[in-house]
């Protein structure tokens, strides 16, 4: 009998642990101890003042919006307003103040990208075996020639780009020809990052016979030819 | 006792190495505004003069180590015009 009056209390004193703990831990999650809304409020603000980061913000936000429920739960939704009045503004500085940081940063990434790229470049251009001049001359002329065809599609492209343009008007917008275009325009924007890689892969090789050898290479085109002999003719004719 | 000490002494080698991680490169900081752009001079200069490959990289580690010193010890505008002068130098070869 008087074993299991022991186990009794013992299961009933272990009873009352669980529901205290029970009751301590939803007190334990709510991180909020409501005093004034002003007081809140000016907390909220105190915390938003060190917000730096996309992260802090969104934990003060996190925070702001607890005391706000909190608010809901123990006062009713009057109360909350108020204070959802209070810290909304300060919020809203707070994001600014975030978004100034974020383009800051992106400035910053720019700058290192641009820096990281120069430096790849000139890395490029030490590491990169060289002929003779011919050889060279050879490779800068058939990236130009690479070049002059990927133009002639380009403008393939972009002459097919504007029909459709005008088809689109006409027929009043239908989806799969809005597709259409968007598959055009992807093409284009294909092509004009080839050019920009051929172009740029002729930069590199000018830059590692500069870098290199010294050797500065003049690449005659069309265009300096046909500039050379209009000066000839103007010359000869005394303009 | 002599182990433990042995190996106390390993680290704080070790903590020192690794407190000295930007390969011994330390900014004024009290001038690292004039520093950046002093610095962001000389070092990309050495990078465009560099006479073979081996000085090339030798300079640019250089380069990028006080790069990596002005983002962690100094941040902020002496970073910004450090990388801003680099990228100016380097981007007129």
């Amino acid at each position: 009998m008087k074993i299991e009056t022991k186990k009794r209390v013992a299961l009933y004193g272990f009873y009352a642990l669980f529901v205290i703990m029970l009751l301590m831990g939803t007190r334990c999650e709510s991180r909020v101890h409501l005093t004034t809304p002003e007081k809140d409020a000016k907390h909220i603000a105190e915390l938003a003042e060190t917000v730096h980061t996309e992260a802090e913000l969104r934990a003060v936000e996190k925070i702001a919006s607890e005391y706000e429920i909190a608010y809901r739960k123990s006062y009713g939704g009057a109360k909350a307003l108020y204070f959802k009045s209070l810290y909304e503004p300060i919020m809203d500085e707070a994001g600014e103040r975030r978004a100034a940081y974020r383009a800051e940063e992106e400035y910053v990434a720019s700058l290192e990208a641009a820096l990281a790229a120069h430096l790849n470049d000139l890395q490029r251009a030490w590491q990169m075996p060289l002929g003779d001049e011919a050889e060279e001359l050879a490779k800068l002329q058939a990236n130009i020639a690479e070049v002059a065809r990927l133009e002639g599609e380009m403008e393939v492209l972009v002459a097919q780009k504007e029909q459709l343009a005008m088809d689109i008007i006409e027929a009043g917008y239908p989806q799969d020809m809005l597709d259409q275009i968007g598959h055009v325009e992807a093409d284009i924007a294909t092509v004009a990052a080839a050019i920009r890689e051929v172009e740029h892969t002729n930069a590199i090789i000018l830059l590692a016979n500069r870098l290199q050898l010294g050797r500065e290479i003049t690449i005659a085109t069309e265009e300096a030819e046909t500039v050379e002999e209009a000066e000839t003719v103007e010359e000869a004719e005394g303009i | 006792m002599k182990r433990f000490i042995v190996a106390l002494a390993a680290m704080a080698v070790l903590t020192a190495c690794c407190n000295n991680g930007n390969g011994g490169v330390a900014i004024d900081e009290q001038n690292h505004e004039n520093e950046a752009y002093n610095l962001s001079y000389d070092l990309a200069m050495k990078v465009c003069e560099a006479q073979s490959l081996e000085e090339f990289s030798a300079a640019r580690a250089e380069l990028e180590a006080y790069s990596e010193a002005f983002r962690t010890q100094i941040g902020g505008e002496s970073y910004t015009i450090f990388l801003k002068e680099c990228g100016a130098i380097l981007g007129e070869i």
